[in-house]
């Protein structure tokens, strides 16, 4: 550890002095004449991006000499574009954006969509640009758990699973997408927290409406990552260490000519032994609490990709071809939660091919736009847990079993191949109205072997089966009165299950079809200030393990009926600069969820999934952003929810009405607090430092009567958290180069997941990530 | 200087008030546990998962009682008691034998100590305050421990004992200890993966070992009797003069076995090992359901045997239809065309239809006669029977009725009277009695 970190100060003693490049710098203004903040400014077809500040100026330094296309956008206001010459640096006086109610331009332009134009939306979305975020955030998940409302409940160990909560709703109730397309059926057995960080643009979190183009059979919650394809020459890597011999590397590499045609290049490889420290019994000196290194989570993993496409053709505004090749390891050392016992032997590895062509065009003078991708994935999965091995939490074998298996003993491989086609159309009917079609089609099929079945013919995972999922959506959005935005869409849920009866291996077909609805309302009350109001009535097919079971301990249900949950979500954004050197930037919003036939699986004498109990949500986040002389910047959210049972199957569970739902957070928050300084060292150069911290209040991990609390029933929950993380990043501008130490759990704080599994104590990471364009 | 005087002083005038206590009288420290009181538990399922509730009772608990106002567990099931102490599973869930007792100070059932498990827990015997038994789901794991320190006192040699090496599960689910001349009778319980049926031998074996030179002795077979399990707490069934009695299930109709005309293994049967020997008596298998008048009964339970006096027993018999469905469901299974959903349905409706009832059982003359002021009961989910003080405290778990909780029996007046019932916390498990 001690080595990189001098391995870094050298970098950072020894990459100052670079300079080339001239700044583009302006200020945005309104017809009026009044400055305008956070107006999406860049230069067309490169990677410089910016936003005007509270005083309306915007700066983009560090570009190459050469021509370029200034393009200013905001919503309401028609684009503004300018050709620069950039010899030396320039000012624009002349940015003046002319008032139009053109917010459906944005789409039909194809001007870059930006996390500020995401959350001034009717329906609720947070939404974060990775390039703000990523020199302090190792993975996807560490910037999504920052947002109000998130939480995502992990181990500390890399390549483990993470349950997505997004204001009271989880588990497969959230959907994740990569570009629109659902990754179950691109990765499906890959968690978002090993999809690298460095190819991704922006991660926009749908709070209850998902719209048409982007959601599927999700309940009321999504997150869409939005991928970057680079349409200039540029190169960016990034590498990452940290501790219990962690490494993360990526690149990306995009080349372009003249004519429009690109090819990306990707590449990520993600290292960890996962061997932090965690207080664990050690078996062989009588169930001792002792503090141990984990020994058995190694995991590993490696993504390559390649794009090839072309912008701006007469006949298509892009089309482009992606091949992504990934494949990984996972040891696993414990089950849900931490046993007397460890895991010494359990792994898995995964192997996943996935090809993805796009097309978009906009036509009729940009009035109408279509776009489609169609994927197919394949996929591997090879499990193995045989050993009667017991290993204790000291990594010794202290015995043998009678039966097998560590965590439920199989040798399988599965294997999954998807088939995905979304398809979407946008008519402008005039500025103020426009309508959106979208289909998205989705098949996967499911084989395998079983390694322990001697007879090929008593191989439940050799039936081949099947689950195909339609969900076609149309969707009108409106703008009345200069005041109103309005949208409505209906959706149709169908699916066929072609599958195999567990103990008969019969093949058996379910098939079904859901309508489900959404609407929005947003009203501008004044500059800056709006209130939205949204509902949407979602449903959520079952997974293919839910309907068929997993061909061993968990057996079949096709009469499972869809979950379904009924969204409310009703807030008020307000943003403000004060007397031109402090901005307020402000999001409160209320929440109701109520979710009705449940999945669950239950743990009786025969394991299925089954539809049980319905809950309610209820709840308010909201978030504070203040900002100082462009140096200082607090942004703290806050979460309260209580998630209860209202309705309970079982006689006997009856008391549980009204009670909350275990494993689910119900009062948290975040607070950052950071300070950045240009020109530290050189004037270009950028230093930023910042303190984050995270509270989780006390909440029950197993559910409990109206009675209990934390007080009289302490091991019924999980204790309180809190969690402080320092550190800072350097941006080199002239080198392209910026490096960043962060420290995690500063104060060696107990931190536990949902499940009260311990999770890591202090630890660091050093990042530098390189990143150059337009040679 | 004077700081190192000051403590040398309270260092000797420590000594001094430690030397002089030494002429008084010691008062006993106070226990940290509850002595006396009752238990009283419950399980809950939901979508979230189990949850296990237990509520400490000075008296004995009565009426409707919220067993959520006390502590919510991970996991709680006691195998046994002995004293003030349980003896059972850990809270926590983990492979351990957990020594439990419940603090004063808040009622809540903490784990006092335990021995570490490499297999899950099967069965706990106490015979003494410091000797007891326990199996786990070894391959014929038999173990002694002393209850009193938890310490491990070695493995029973059983190498030579009946095994099924064919079949993954080959453990011990029910001990019985034989006072009168300190041998244990280990019930062999043998399963394969592969088949439906929970057994898988066509006899019953019992493993005898003689707890006073701790060995091995013999295997006790018995011709034509399958399962030897009771359900519930497992209790030894020993009468005075030693005749030890040992529960069989049958088959539950896993087998194909329906109806009057099914096989005498596949239905349920009570077993005797006469006084003084460790052989079984051949010619006694009392099946209490027949002698209801249940012969014609489809499908046969007995659960939650326990001893009284004078060769009388009490259990929990099929002694009602059972649903239509349940028994179409059986018909599919006997001629193996049941679905895996279907399989489910039918464990749903074995586990909480009230189509069983307790029964005196008279071992000797081999009769059986209803209790007949206690409603049906749902018996084999938790049939945890217990004798207090010469009184029988027999679980009723009864939805139509609304009966969740327990009864208590007197034998001398042969009635019965309700006594508590749980209104919230989720199906009554175990009702346990600490004494001093």
């Amino acid at each position: 550890m001690r080595t990189f970190f001098l391995l870094f100060i050298f970098l950072l003693i020894n990459v100052v002095a670079y300079s080339q490049g001239f700044t583009l710098s302006g200020k945005v203004k309104n017809g009026e004449g009044n400055a305008m903040p956070f107006v999406t400014v860049s230069l067309k077809n490169t990677r410089y991006e910016t936003a005007s500040e509270v005083d309306g100026k915007f700066r983009l330094p560090n570009i190459p000499a050469g021509d370029y296309k200034l393009v200013i956008s905001h919503v309401g206001f028609k684009t503004f574009e300018k050709d620069v010459k950039i010899l030396g640096h320039v000012v624009v006086e002349d940015a003046v954006l002319i008032d139009d109610t053109k917010d459906l331009d944005e789409v039909l332009v194809k001007t870059e969509k930006q996390s500020h134009m995401q959350q001034i939306r009717p329906i609720t979305i947070s939404s974060v640009e990775i390039k703000n975020v990523v020199s302090q955030n190792v993975l996807i998940t560490d910037i999504i758990d920052r947002l109000s409302g998130v939480r995502i409940r992990r181990s500390s160990s890399l390549g483990e699973p993470s349950d997505i909560s997004i204001n009271g709703l989880r588990g497969n109730a959230v959907r994740v997408y990569i570009d629109g397309l659902p990754m179950e059926f691109i990765y499906p057995n890959f968690d978002i927290s090993t999809l690298p960080i460095g190819n991704l643009k922006r991660i926009d979190v749908y709070k209850g409406v998902l719209p048409v183009d982007v959601g599927t059979d999700a309940l009321g919650g999504g997150i869409n990552l939005v991928t970057e394809q680079k349409s200039f020459n540029s190169l960016r890597a990034s590498y990452n260490v940290g501790s219990y011999n962690t490494h993360l590397g990526d690149f990306a590499l995009g080349l372009a000519n003249k004519k429009n045609y690109f090819v990306n290049v990707t590449g990520a490889v993600n290292y960890s032994d996962n061997s932090y420290r965690m207080d664990a019994r050690i078996f062989e000196n009588g169930n001792r609490i002792e503090r141990i290194k984990r020994f058995h989570d190694q995991y590993k993993i490696f993504f390559g990709g390649i794009t090839v496409g072309t912008h701006s053709k007469p006949w298509a505004d892009e089309l482009k071809l992606s091949v992504n090749v990934s494949g990984g390891n996972k040891e696993l050392q414990n089950g849900a939660r931490v046993s007397g016992t460890a895991f010494g032997e359990a792994k898995y590895r995964a192997e996943n091919l996935t090809a993805v062509i796009k097309y978009e065009k906009a036509f009729w003078n940009q009035r109408a736009l279509f776009s489609t991708a169609a994927n197919y994935s394949s996929q591997t999965l090879n499990y193995v847990d045989t050993t009667k091995n017991v290993y204790s939490w000291s990594g010794k074998v202290i015995g043998r079993k009678q039966s097998p298996g560590e965590y439920y003993e199989a040798n399988s491989d599965t294997y999954i191949h998807g088939w995905i086609n979304r398809s979407s159309f946008t008519f402008k009917i005039n500025p103020d109205h426009k309508l959106l079609f979208s289909n998205l089609y989705a098949r996967q099929k499911l084989t395998g072997i079983d390694y322990l079945e001697a007879d090929p013919m008593q191989d439940y995972l050799r039936i081949p089966q099947y689950l195909t999922k339609n969900v076609a959506g149309a969707q009108y959005e409106g703008f009345f009165l200069r005041r109103f935005t309005f949208s409505a869409a209906i959706k149709k849920y169908d699916y066929i299950l072609d599958g195999a009866e567990n103990n008969t291996f019969e093949l058996v077909k379910k098939k079904d079809g859901i309508w489900g609805y959404n609407t929005a309302l947003k009203y501008d009350i004044a500059e800056g200030i709006f209130t939205r109001v949204s509902f949407e009535k979602g449903y959520l097919v079952p997974q293919f393990a839910q309907f068929v079971g997993n061909g061993s301990d968990i057996v079949r249900n096709t009469d499972l009926l869809p979950e379904s949950s009924d969204n409310v979500n009703m807030g008020v954004v307000m943003s403000r600069p004060v007397g031109g050197i402090l901005n307020i930037a402000t999001n409160i919003n209320g929440f109701y969820r109520s979710q009705h036939d449940l999945i669950f699986i239950g743990n009786g004498v025969i394991r299925r999934y089954d539809n049980a109990d319905q809950v309610r949500t209820l709840g308010v986040e909201g978030d504070l952003a203040l900002t100082f002389k462009d140096a200082f910047s607090l942004k703290t959210n806050l979460t309260f929810l209580r998630k209860t049972f209202t309705k309970m199957k079982l006689a006997e569970s009856q008391f549980l009405v009204g009670t909350d739902f275990p494993n689910n957070p119900n009062f948290y928050g975040n607070s950052e607090l950071s300070w950045q300084k240009p020109g530290l060292l050189k004037t270009e150069d950028r230093f930023r430092a910042y303190l984050f911290y995270n509270y989780i209040a006390p909440f029950n991990h197993i559910t409990v009567g109206k009675g209990n609390s934390i007080k009289n029933t302490p091991e019924a929950y999980v204790p309180v958290q809190h969690r402080l993380d320092a550190g800072f990043s350097y941006k080199f501008v002239k080198r392209s180069l910026t490096a960043s130490l962060n420290v995690i759990n500063v104060f060696n704080a107990k931190l536990f997941d949902n499940y009260l599994v311990p999770r890591a104590g202090t630890n660091f990471n050093v990042k530098l990530i390189w990143e150059v364009s337009s040679f | 200087m004077k700081t190192t005087n000051l403590l040398l002083s309270i260092f000797f005038a420590t000594g001094l008030i430690s030397c002089s206590s030494d002429d008084e009288p010691k008062s006993e420290p106070e226990s940290l546990y509850q002595q006396e009181g009752f238990l009283l538990s419950s399980i809950s399922q939901s979508t979230a998962g189990y949850s296990y509730y237990a509520g400490f009772f000075p008296q004995q608990p009565s009426g409707e009682v919220d067993l959520t106002k006390n502590t919510a567990y991970n996991t709680f099931m006691a195998r046994t008691s002995y004293k003030n102490f349980l003896y059972g599973i850990s809270l926590d869930g983990d492979n351990k034998l957990s020594k439990q007792a419940i603090l004063k100070s808040s009622g809540a059932v903490v784990e006092v100590a335990s021995i570490p498990l490499l297999e899950y827990l099967q069965s706990v015997l106490i015979v003494n305050e410091n000797l007891g038994v326990y199996s786990t789901s070894g391959n014929r794991s038999l173990f002694l421990f002393n209850p009193a320190t938890m310490e491990n006192l070695g493995q029973i040699d059983m190498s030579k004992a009946k095994n099924f090496p064919e079949n993954e599960l080959n453990v011990y689910a029910h001990l019985t200890y034989r006072p009168n001349d300190h041998k244990l009778f280990a019930s062999l319980v043998t399963n394969s993966n592969k088949t439906g049926q929970f057994y898988d031998a066509q006899d019953v074996y019992v493993e005898v070992v003689d707890l006073t030179t701790r060995k091995w002795e013999k295997t006790a077979v018995f011709k034509q009797a399958t399962y030897p399990v009771s359900r519930g707490l497992e209790h030894s069934v020993v009468d005075e003069a030693g005749n030890v009695y040992i529960s069989t299930q049958g088959q539950y109709g896993l087998d194909g076995q329906l109806g009057p005309n099914s096989a005498k293994r596949s239905r349920p049967q009570i077993l005797k090992i006469p006084a003084g020997k460790t052989d079984f008596d051949s010619t006694y298998a009392f099946n209490p359901i027949n002698a209801v008048g249940q012969q014609s009964s489809m499908f046969q339970l007995l659960l939650g045997t326990i001893y009284d006096a004078n060769g009388i027993a009490y259990a929990c018999i099929s002694a009602a239809p059972y649903p239509p469905r349940l028994l179409e469901l059986i018909g599919k299974l006997a001629v193996n065309s049941i679905t895996a959903a279907e399989y489910a349905e039918l464990s749903d409706l074995a586990f909480y239809s009230p189509v069983q009832r307790w029964v005196k059982l008279d071992l000797n003359a081999q009769t059986a006669t209803v209790i007949a002021d206690l409603p049906l009961t749902a018996a084999y989910s938790y049939p945890s029977t217990h004798k207090y003080d010469g009184e029988f405290y027999l679980p009723i778990y009864n939805s139509s009725m609304n009966l969740n909780g327990y009864y208590k029996y007197d034998p001398a007046t042969g009635q019965s009277e309700k006594i508590v019932n749980i209104t919230a916390g989720g199906l009554v498990t175990d009702l346990l009695k600490l004494t001093k």
